[in-house]
Parts: C-alpha cells; sequence; structure tokens
C-alpha cells in the first residue's frame, strides 16, 4: 500500500523513464564491485540537483533509507542498498558545467566518468589528476566519496587535493555549499570532510575541481625482478632517495601470469615481480633521472629495465597495469581485492606475510598495487559459488589487513569501508575514535537515513531499525556474506 | 613579567596557565577544566592569537610547547610524527640532515609551532607547489574538550578509513580540540633553486607571468605578487633590486633538478615580456627574502592601534581587479602580497580606524561580488566586530555550528574565536 504511494510520488517527478521498481530492473542495481549485495525498493535516475532534493524528500516521507550510486564500481559496498530503501543513481547528472583553463578549474555534475574531465581539458593542456584503474567508468561522485586514488597519486595526491568546493543534498533536503573555486573558504573543511565520507554525510550534487598541465613529457620505466623481496626494497630505496617518480606500481608473478595471458603487454612471464614507474613533467633532465632510477633498481638486482619514451610502448607496458584487475578472470572466477596501506619502508616484510596468509589459506593470492604508495592491492582469488572458499577469502582478507595495521598501515588507502570493512574499524580506532565520527555523522546526517549503517561497525541497533521500517514496505532482500553482527557493540553508531 | 601575562590576550588574562609535558597531561588538564566549567584556550608560540575574535570567555591558557618531540621519523617512509608543540623552525633543521622537509612556510615561521599553524590553517609561498599543511597532514591526535584523546587518519600517505578527521581540525582555530600530536608526509628537499624578481608597472602586466606559472608542468616552489610599498619594506633590510618606477614586483621561485631550475626560470622571463626589471637574485639574498617574505603584509600580534589586516580569497586571474581595488584609497597607505597562482591575497592597511573601516567595508564588497571570501585576519577587536570577522556566510555555517555542538557541547574551547562557535 505503502509501496505503491511511495512509487506513485516517485513517478510523478521522474516519469516511467526516471524511476525503477520491477524486480527485473532493480536486479542490476544490487550490487556493485564488491561481493556485498542488496536490492534497493526503488531506483530514481535524477538530472539535476532540485530532482535530487525531490527524491530526498519523498523518501524521507515514507522512511525509506537513501544510498546513493554513481557507476556502481565501488570496491567496499559503498553503493549496496543493504537495508533497501531508494537508490539515487547519478549517471544521468553528467554535464561538465563548466572549464576554466586560466584558473584551471573544472565544475561537473557527479555523474560525469572521470575520464571525462580529463578529455575536456585536454584541449587546454590540462587534466584531472586522480586517475583510479576505473577511471574509464567511475563517476565524480563516486571518486569524491571514496577519496579514490590511482597510479599518479603518488606525486600529485588523491581527490581530496583536487576538490575545492561542493554542492550537497543534506539528508533533509537542504542544499548547501561547501569551499568553492577559490582557495581556503574561512570556517570549518566541510569539503575536506565530505570527501571520502563515502556517501555518509550528504549527496554531492556539483563539484569544484582542480586541474593541472599536462606533463610535457613521461618515460616509463619497467623494472623486472626475480623476487617480490627485491622489487619492494628497490621501491623503498628509489622514495628514501628523494626522487618522487609520477608512479610506481608493482605486480607480482601471479599477477604477471593472469595480466600476460589476457593481452601480451611484455612483461616477462618467469619474472617474480616488475615495477612500472612514470617520471615525468619537464623534459629537461628527465632521462638522466630515468637512467638514475634504473641504477636504484639495478642496485637491488633488477634483471632488467627497459625504458620507454614512445607513447604506444608506454601504452602497452600500462596496458597490462590498467587491465590487471580484470584479467584476474584467467586464474579464478571471483576475487576480493584488499586495500591496506603500509609505511613503504614495510613492503617487504607484509608482503612475505600476504603470501603466507595465502599459503594457510590454501589460496591464490596475485599483488598488484600503487607501490609507491605503499597502497597493497592483494587480489584473493576464489570461487563465489562456493561458500567454504568465499568464507576463507574473506577471512583470509581480513588477515591481512590486520597485518597492515599491525606494521604501522591502515585498513583501506582508496577503496573504502562500505559494507565490507566495517567491523574491522576497531582494529584502527577506539570506541571514543568512532564515537567522534558518529557525531560528526549525526550533525549531518542525524536520522541515519543516508546511506545507512555504512562505514561504522555493524550494530544490531543500526540493522534493526531499518529492517522494521523496510518490513513497513515490504519483505527484506538481503543477502550478505559478512559475518552477523555481535550483540557486545556499543549501540552509538546507527 | 608575571608568567600569567605572556598570556594575554585582547587585553585580558587566564585564571590560570598550564604547561603540560605529555598528551596525557594535556588530557588531564582539559578534565580538570572540564570539571570547572573553565574556558580553555590552547597556545603554541602566540604568534597567532589574534586570528580570529577574542575569545568570550577565558579561564585557562594551555600552552603546548612543552610537547616538542619528535615521535617517530621514517626517512625512508618519508613521514613524520610529531608533537603539537615543536617549532616548525626545529623540525625542519631536524630534517635538513636528512635532506628532506616539511615545505611550509607560514607568517612569522621562525616562531610557529606545528600546533598553531594547523589550527589556523595559515600557509605561506611553498604552498604553490606543495600544498598547504592541510594536504601535507597525514594524521592527528587530538585532545577533546572533556579530555578525551582520539585519533585521525594514520602514518601512512594514503588512508580513508573512517572520516577525514585531520581535514576538520585543520584550520578550525581550537574550537573543535586541543591538537597534541600530528603526523605528515614529508618532501625531498630540491636539489637546486633559484629565485628571479621581476618588476612592472601595472598589474594587468604581471597577470600573464603569473597565469604562465600556475600552468607551468615544473611548478614552481613559489610565485608571490607584491606591491612596491610591500618590496620597499622588504628592501629596508635586504639588498633587492630597486625600481622606483614600479607599481608591482612578482618573485618567482624555482626549485627541482638543476636543468629543471633553469627551464623555469626561462619560461618566467618570456613570460614576463612587459617587465621593467628581470633579475635572478644571488642565492643569499633569495634565502634572506624568502625566509621574509612569508609574514608581509600580516600584522603581529598583538596588532597594533592604527592598523587592520584582511585575507581575500579570489581566482588567479582576478588580481588585476584586486590590486586597483586593494589600493583604491589615497588615505591609506597599503600593504599587500598575494600567492599568484593561487589567488589568496593579504594586505595591511595603516591610517585612523574610520578609514581603515571604509577601506575595509569597499574591499568586502568588492570580494563578494567577484564571488570570493574575506576575512579580517589581524587588528583591533572593535573593528572584527563592525565588519564581523568574515564574509559570506552561508547556510553552511548552520552546519558547522553542529559539528561544533557535538565535539564541545559546552563551549569551552576557544568560545567566541569564529563567532559562531
Ligand atoms: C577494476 C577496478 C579498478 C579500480 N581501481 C581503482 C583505483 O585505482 N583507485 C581507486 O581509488 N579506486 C579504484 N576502484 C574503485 C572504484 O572505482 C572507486 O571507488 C570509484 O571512485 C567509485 O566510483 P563509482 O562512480 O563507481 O561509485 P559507486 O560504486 O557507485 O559508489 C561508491 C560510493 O560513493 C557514493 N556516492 C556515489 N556518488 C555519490 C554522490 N554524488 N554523492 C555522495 N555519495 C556518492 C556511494 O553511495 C558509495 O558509497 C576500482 C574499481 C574497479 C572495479
Amino acid at each position: 500500500m505503502k509501496r505503491a504511494q511511495a512509487l506513485q510520488e516517485l513517478l510523478e517527478v521522474f516519469g516511467p523513464r526516471g524511476v525503477l521498481w520491477e524486480d527485473h530492473h532493480l536486479l542490476l542495481y544490487e550490487y556493485d564491485a564488491s561481493i556485498d549485495k542488496g536490492r534497493p525498493d526503488f531506483v530514481v535516475l535524477p538530472t539535476s540537483t532540485e530532482e535530487v532534493v525531490a527524491a530526498v524528500r519523498i523518501a524521507n516521507r515514507y522512511g525509506l533509507p537513501v544510498v546513493v550510486r554513481g557507476a556502481g564500481t565501488g570496491l567496499s559496498g559503498g553503493a549496496v542498498a543493504d537495508q533497501g530503501g531508494l537508490m539515487i543513481v547519478t549517471t544521468r547528472m553528467r554535464r561538465i558545467l563548466e572549464i576554466d583553463p586560466v584558473n584551471l578549474r573544472a565544475v561537473v555534475q557527479p555523474g560525469v566518468v572521470n575520464i571525462a574531465v580529463s578529455q575536456a581539458a585536454a584541449a587546454h593542456g590540462l587534466y584531472f589528476a586522480p586517475d583510479p584503474s576505473s577511471q574509464k567508468a567511475c563517476t565524480i561522485g563516486g571518486n569524491i566519496a571514496e577519496n579514490s586514488g590511482g597510479p599518479h597519486c603518488l606525486a600529485y595526491g588523491v581527490t581530496t587535493n583536487h576538490v575545492l568546493g561542493l554542492e550537497v543534498v543534506l539528508p533533509d533536503g537542504e542544499v548547501i555549499e561547501v569551499g568553492g573555486a577559490a582557495c581556503d573558504w574561512p570556517g570549518y573543511d566541510l569539503t575536506g570532510l565530505i570527501v571520502g565520507s563515502e556517501g555518509t554525510l550528504g549527496i554531492v550534487t556539483k563539484a569544484v575541481l582542480r586541474l593541472m598541465p599536462m606533463p610535457e613529457a613521461v618515460v616509463t620505466l619497467l623494472a623486472v625482478f626475480d623476487t617480490v623481496d627485491q622489487a619492494s626494497e628497490a621501491v623503498s630505496a628509489i622514495i628514501a632517495d628523494g626522487t618522487i617518480p609520477g608512479a610506481i606500481e608493482m605486480m607480482d608473478h601471479t599477477a604477471i601470469q593472469a595480466v600476460e595471458s589476457a593481452k601480451r603487454c611484455g612483461y616477462p612471464m618467469d619474472a617474480g615481480a616488475v615495477l612500472l614507474i612514470d617520471v615525468e613533467g619537464l623534459p629537461e633532465g628527465l632521462e638522466d633521472l630515468a637512467r638514475h632510477i634504473a641504477r636504484i633498481c639495478e642496485h637491488f638486482d633488477a634483471r632488467e629495465v627497459r625504458i620507454a619514451t614512445d607513447p604506444a610502448e608506454r601504452e602497452r607496458l600500462w596496458s597490462g597495469r590498467k587491465g590487471a584487475f580484470g584479467a584476474m578472470g584467467r586464474l579464478a572466477p571471483s576475487y576480493l581485492v584488499q586495500d591496506g596501506v603500509v609505511p613503504r619502508d614495510q613492503l617487504p616484510r607484509v608482503l612475505r606475510q600476504i603470501q603466507e596468509i595465502g599459503r594457510r589459506y590454501g589460496l591464490t593470492i596475485a599483488n598488484v598495487f600503487h607501490a609507491g604508495d605503499g597502497n597493497l592491492h592483494p587480489l584473493i582469488l576464489f570461487d563465489e559459488r562456493d561458500p567454504e572458499l568465499t568464507r576463507r577469502a574473506v577471512e583470509a582478507g581480513a588477515e591481512i589487513i590486520r597485518a597492515c595495521v599491525e606494521a604501522g598501515g591502515t585498513l583501506t588507502g582508496e577503496h573504502g569501508i562500505g559494507l565490507e570493512k566495517r567491523d574491522l574499524m576497531p582494529l584502527l580506532f577506539s570506541p571514543v575514535d568512532l564515537e567522534v565520527m558518529a557525531r560528526i555523522k549525526a550533525a549531518f546526517n542525524p536520522e541515519n537515513r543516508l546511506n545507512p549503517c555504512k562505514m561504522f561497525p555493524s550494530t544490531r541497533m543500526c540493522l534493526e531499525t531499518w529492517s522494521r521500517r523496510k518490513a513497513r514496505m515490504e519483505k527484506p532482500i538481503r543477502y550478505r556474506i559478512t559475518p552477523a553482527p555481535t550483540d557486545a557493540e556499543e549501540e552509538l553508531w546507527i | 613579567m608575571d608568567l600569567i601575562d605572556r598570556y594575554r590576550l585582547n587585553g585580558s588574562v587566564p585564571r590560570a596557565v598550564r604547561q603540560p609535558q605529555t598528551a596525557e597531561e594535556v588530557a588531564e588538564a582539559l578534565r580538570e577544566a572540564a570539571r570547572s566549567g573553565w574556558a580553555v584556550v590552547p597556545w603554541g608560540s602566540g604568534a597567532h592569537q589574534s586570528i580570529g575574535y577574542a575569545p568570550a570567555r577565558y579561564d585557562l591558557a594551555l600552552d603546548l610547547t612543552r610537547l616538542s618531540r619528535v615521535l617517530r621519523h621514517r626517512p625512508a617512509n618519508l613521514t613524520i610524527r610529531v608533537e603539537a608543540g615543536i617549532r616548525l623552525a626545529d623540525l625542519n633543521a631536524m630534517l635538513a640532515e636528512h635532506d628532506q622537509w616539511l615545505p611550509l612556510d607560514p607568517p612569522f615561521g621562525d616562531q610557529a609551532t606545528i600546533g598553531g599553524i594547523l589550527a589556523t590553517g595559515l600557509s605561506g609561498p611553498l604552498r604553490a607547489r606543495y600544498g598547504s599543511a592541510r594536504d601535507l597532514l597525514i594524521g592527528l591526535r587530538v585532545a577533546l574538550a572533556d579530555g578525551t584523546l582520539i585519533q585521525g587518519g594514520g602514518e601512512v600517505v594514503k588512508n580513508v578509513a573512517g572520516y577525514d578527521l585531520p581535514k576538520l581540525f585543520h584550520g578550525a582555530l581550537g574550537t573543535l580540540g586541543v591538537i597534541v600530536e600530528a603526523s605528515f608526509k614529508l618532501w625531498p628537499r630540491p636539489k637546486a633553486e633559484a629565485t628571479w624578481a621581476f618588476s612592472f608597472s601595472r598589474a594587468e602586466d604581471a597577470l600573464p607571468l603569473t597565469l604562465s606559472m600556475l600552468r607551468h608542468p615544473g611548478f614552481p616552489l613559489a610565485v608571490e605578487v607584491l606591491n612596491a610599498r610591500a618590496w620597499e619594506t622588504l628592501r629596508g633590510t635586504l639588498e633587492l633590486p630597486e625600481d622606483p618606477g614600479a607599481r608591482i614586483w612578482v618573485v618567482v621561485r624555482a626549485g627541482g633538478w638543476p636543468a629543471q631550475v633553469e627551464r623555469i626560470g626561462r619560461d618566467a622571463v618570456a613570460a614576463a615580456s612587459e617587465a621593467r626589471g628581470k633579475d635572478r637574485l644571488p642565492e643569499e639574498t633569495a634565502s634572506a627574502l624568502w625566509a621574509r617574505m612569508a609574514s608581509v603584509a600580516i600584522l603581529p600580534t598583538p596588532a597594533p592601534t592604527e592598523a587592520l589586516g584582511v585575507r581575500l580569497g579570489l581566482l588567479p586571474s582576478q588580481l588585476t581587479a584586486c590590486a586597483a581595488a586593494l589600493e583604491s584609497t589615497e588615505e591609506i597607505p597599503v600593504i599587500w602580497r598575494a600567492h599568484g597562482t593561487l589567488g589568496l591575497i593579504y594586505a595591511e592597511g595603516r591610517g585612523p580606524m574610520e578609514t581603515l573601516l571604509r577601506w575595509a567595508g569597499e574591499l568586502r564588497s568588492f570580494t563578494l561580488a567577484q564571488g570570493g571570501h574575506f576575512t579580517i585576519l589581524g587588528g583591533l577587536e572593535s573593528a572584527k566586530r563592525t565588519l564581523g570577522l568574515w564574509a559570506p556566510l552561508r547556510p553552511e555555517v548552520e552546519v558547522m555550528r553542529r559539528i561544533k555542538a557535538q565535539l564541545d557541547p559546552e563551549g569551552r574551547l576557544n568560545p567566541g574565536r569564529l563567532g559562531w562557535a
């Protein structure tokens, strides 16, 4: 009854082409690129801020939780409607509103795909620096929510360093502006707080981005090593030497196997590890710098270092890295990717631990990651259809994260907490740390309507509150593989 | 002088001073203050205590300068974790031994403590290349008003676990918590450096240079723009080029590998086609100049009575229009300086208060009309009250107020500093 009414109201605002409510449509929106699933009750596809506000108001009237979704490439379940409710999909808000080539700014709607910003800026010799490997699909709204990174964030910083201002719809439907095209707006840095808040504080409907000048020259090095140990020692040495390249990415033997069998990019099949290094900027002195880095690699027993300046050759070397996640399909039907970060001088030790964990759980783990930042991406290979394997993969993942935290690192460098890692938050944060975050959330999202139960350790209260509300609409459709919440937890951060 | 007099603020002294030596002692002092309902003002060097309104209540000065230890420097990870009371200058002296630095150069950076730099969010010329403290900060430990110690971020260069608390405390003027520890990513020191100074007859002639440096793929370390009066204050003590006909000076600092430095210099010279003078500064002059630069057009604390300091946030291309607005009245000798590639402008006017208020009021209208923001950085309390500390006040302030209420519900940390918090 209520469901029919809510649908009626949504249809009035969005028309039949702007709302999805039938199961066979909703099915397409029940997952992201992580392993959790949950079906929303309705999906709407707004084209403007006003429509987002209208959707939020309707959701509030019917007690529906709101989940925002960009392209659904998220790797932590952030865009999964595990409590059902109204999903706001931003893919029709994909206008680039302004490119200011003089002041190096772009103003975009949240559904604009990451690479489209760089494409629009390219005519002016500019680009948007954060370059997640998913950049051909993921949206700026998703990048902002996750504070996404990418290979070249080593030199230029992650999304938060490139976002100057936002227009945000708060969970009560109010629209606020934070930051702006100028630097350093007075007052608290709400822009900095909203970036990385995983869609729990507000809905981003517009963003002012900082553009950067394209490098005049880029040299790519492929350094081939017999062991992961040697490669990671080389990474720490390059950082310690005081030359910060544009990017340093690593792939281990397993990853190389997958990548090379998917497409030939010229990585030696028998290598233990390869490093892909970009040095870029002015052409002056660049090749000297590349040779300097090559020598550091050789000092750590690189058996071969290739230096590529030709764009086609560079593209080929990088294509393997960019397609690496996809290539895992060659090795196993599913993968679970972790995203822990460790201090760069801890890389050799933690990578050894990861291999040991893989052996112990009887799982193959491939490593393809942002080595220069110490941001690991162990890809745990398994088969989602096999519950026992799935359980082992999830447990191995948690153990890897624990190893990262013990090495002085963190749970996630760019993929976010979402559903997937929320119960691991206490590894890093004390109850009072979490309480402060819950208080901040309460300042924006006091009734927890927006992306409920994400990012904070799951509590019965959160899950039950929403299940009750949901039950009023319809039976919940939810299937999750994360462990059920324990009842010992505090009940604060709903 | 009484100890307590060192903590005088807008004419009032606190009832008590605490100089804790550890984070736990800070927490204890805050718990004690909470029991007595005391208002607390955290102190670093005191160099920027005049920023913001004077606190509405002031019972306890919490001096953090004894928290001055380096907790963990990981040279091979290019990160450091320090206590908040450490002075930036001491920290960088230590890091120089490793050819690394924390590339921050805020006003009065020779005195400023890390905690104070973070709380005020002030930046200096190097920001053009390295970003501000906001961009370098990777973790914080904070004592909340009730003495609870919390942490956000960590000691790794990428981290998205939980909300980005370091961003929230940066620039919050000590109204949300007392920063007791901070972690940063560091940078290697540039292998080579050089500085060029250019003089221009008109601001519009300088714009091609500043805008070309903004989009220069060699990323100059700093691009500062000064009016002639600002340049003359520097020339009083430094051996700088002279050009009586110049109205505007632009100083470009390039860093990197020697070949890159030369290239940036060549491009700067080429872009400064309208320049009257183009000088490459001797190394010693340059380093003395950069040591002074960040404090030009920033009033000291306590501010002199017949002076007002403001900051405008605009776009880099709006500099020409802004230069005209800044010097629109003959009555006030204005000293101003801008981060040329960032659009942040600092100006200091001296004269009778009434005239100063008129000048600042016009600047504020100008800035708002251009879509920018306006802040009074230094001056008499009465001037701040008359003009309002900052503008525009947008609906987001309501959210800021709610955050303040969540973290400091009794409003005891630097009460009233921001007007609404
Ligand atoms: C093959 C592959 C490679 C990847 N490589 C990288 C990488 O290199 N670096 C990296 O950082 N990530 C990477 N990712 C992860 C993912 O692409 C990023 O997290 C991306 O930013 C998500 O964008 P999206 O549009 O798909 O967001 P979604 O998955 O749709 O949503 C992600 C989160 O953002 C929120 N959200 C979306 N839009 C808004 C909005 N407008 N306002 C508020 N909240 C919003 C959602 O609620 C959700 O919590 C990769 C993913 C895949 C599948």
